[in-house]
């Protein structure tokens, strides 16, 4: 069984904000205490949001009250400390929910993803293969969501499901589980 | 291969970041000797450098990093604050 689904996101924004001020006034509009720290995201009010820079935030939102929202963000940070950009066709979702998922992306990506160094609430951008990925663990035992712009998306796809099927190919983990 | 740490990511392989020459102010008022000099001529020390890398698979900041170019030890990583912030010789 093949465990690579491709994940309909409705909308992806790019959060550009400068200052103290703006990211409690974003953070506020979120419904969430903070901004997500380096290399975390949390699940707001409006989809997932994700770390991508220290003044950039990515939120990926699944569905609904789409259309006013970016307006709405923008006017919750400011004329002056950001922007919002929509990116919704900048990258695709794969989510690979498998209980070997972390064997599997080892074959084709650097990052330690054991769960006491890479856990639920973290993403980070690396590279699979030689592509650039934003990589969001999801909550649950073996689950990831894997942002990949749509030209390599076929290159990562075959990655993965090359090490899906071939279990020899994926990396075991070192060390005692 | 080369691990550097960046300091907003954590440590990281060298594939991810691109390397962006050694660290040193650009003169604004030169004579064109001088900045081809800047440009092409590189001091290439062998022992510490100053350097600047950007890491550009993850967040897409640059930072200094002050490597052994002898014996490829990073001693130091640190953001780039400023635009005009070219690091302290190393």
């Amino acid at each position: 069984m093949i465990a690579l689904s491709r994940v309909p996101l409705a909308m992806q924004l790019a959060l550009r904000v400068r200052g103290h001020a703006a990211r409690v006034r974003l953070a506020s509009a979120l419904h969430i205490p903070a901004m997500p720290s380096p290399n975390r995201w949390t699940a707001s009010s409006h989809g997932d949001l994700l770390w991508l820079g220290p003044e950039e935030f990515l939120l990926a939102q699944p569905g609904s009250d789409l259309i006013a929202l970016p307006t709405f963000l923008a006017t919750a940070i400011g004329p002056s400390d950001g922007a919002v950009v929509d990116v919704s066709s900048a990258r695709v979702a794969l989510d690979l929910d498998e209980s070997d998922a972390r064997e599997v992306l080892a074959s084709c990506c650097a990052l330690d993803l054991h769960p006491s160094v890479f856990a639920e609430d973290h993403c980070a951008q690396t590279l699979i293969g030689q592509a650039p990925v934003v990589l969001q663990r999801l909550p649950g035992p073996s689950s990831f969501r894997i942002l990949v712009r749509p030209s390599p998306e076929d290159y990562v796809t075959r990655w993965l499901q090359d090490a899906i099927v071939h279990p020899s190919w994926r990396v075991p983990p070192e060390g005692v589980e | 291969m080369l691990q550097i740490t960046c300091p907003w990511c954590g440590p990281r392989d060298e594939p991810e970041f691109h390397y962006g020459g050694e660290g040193m102010p650009l003169p604004p008022d030169s004579t064109d000797a001088e900045w081809a000099a800047v440009l092409y001529q590189r001091p290439n020390p062998a022992g510490r450098t100053n350097e600047r890398w950007v890491h550009w698979a993850g967040c897409r900041q640059w930072m200094h990093v002050v490597r052994d170019t002898l014996t490829h030890d990073i001693h130091e990583v640190r953001p780039v604050r400023q635009p005009d912030d070219f690091g302290s010789p190393a």
